[in-house]
């Protein structure tokens, strides 16, 4: 470890690591229909639809995050690219709610990127153990 | 820890997003709703403002994990 800093000292930095990178896909996720409603005023069926479409890639991300991770493309790859995609993604959907309009195909739209930020947020929890295990098994000591 | 962040973050997002709402303008009242006598200030371009700043704010706290993410995660996870 690098000097500087304790043991409770890393912990901690681990902590609002994990802490912040799952944060925004987070509250994104317990609020799904409320925001398509309070953004877009979607109606219900849309925002069932757009529910389902994010759980829906949020479950194949999970799925496949597993299956991906290997000795080139490793867990600490995987979450780096799994907050690095939700920064883009998230300004343009800003943007768009901000200048796109009300149309359907903006919301439609919106719901895509929105789902991304879900793959993300699946990739992100399924490296966390990755990355403990890599790091803290016996092998590597 | 990382799983007790793991719930947190989960506890603390939903607060987030909840909190979010009133800004957007749903909760505690829908759009054009009356309570006692005084209509939900809120409108359209109030809501879209607050929808796009939740997207902005939630953009700038996945950008600082992407960093601290580059700096850090060999070494605590």
């Amino acid at each position: 470890m690098a000097a500087g800093c304790s043991d409770f000292c890393w912990n901690l930095a681990g902590y609002i690591l994990v802490f912040l990178a799952l944060l925004p896909g987070f509250a994104l996720k317990f609020n799904l229909s409320v925001f398509s409603s309070a953004i877009f005023g979607a109606t219900t069926t849309e925002a069932n639809a757009f529910s389902f479409i994010y759980l829906f890639v949020y479950a194949v991300g999970r799925l496949v995050t597993g299956l991906v991770i290997s000795p080139t493309f490793t867990a600490v790859n995987v979450s780096r690219l799994a907050t690095l995609i939700q920064v883009p993604i998230f300004i343009i959907s800003g943007l768009l709610v901000l200048f796109g309009g009300n149309s359907q195909a903006v919301f439609w739209i919106w719901v895509v990127l929105q789902s991304f930020i879900g793959l993300g947020l699946a990739a992100f929890k399924i490296s966390i153990s990755v990355n403990v295990l890599d790091r803290w098994n016996m092998v590597s000591e | 820890m990382m799983l007790f962040a793991l719930g947190v973050s989960g506890f603390v997002g939903s607060l987030i997003g909840w909190a979010s709402l009133a800004i957007v303008g749903d909760v505690p009242l829908g759009r054009g709703e009356v309570s006692d006598g005084v209509e939900n200030p809120w409108n359209d371009d109030v809501r879209k403002a607050g929808g796009a700043a939740l997207n902005f704010i939630l953009a700038f706290i996945a950008m600082v994990a992407y960093f601290l993410n580059l700096k850090m995660v060999k070494v605590v996870c």
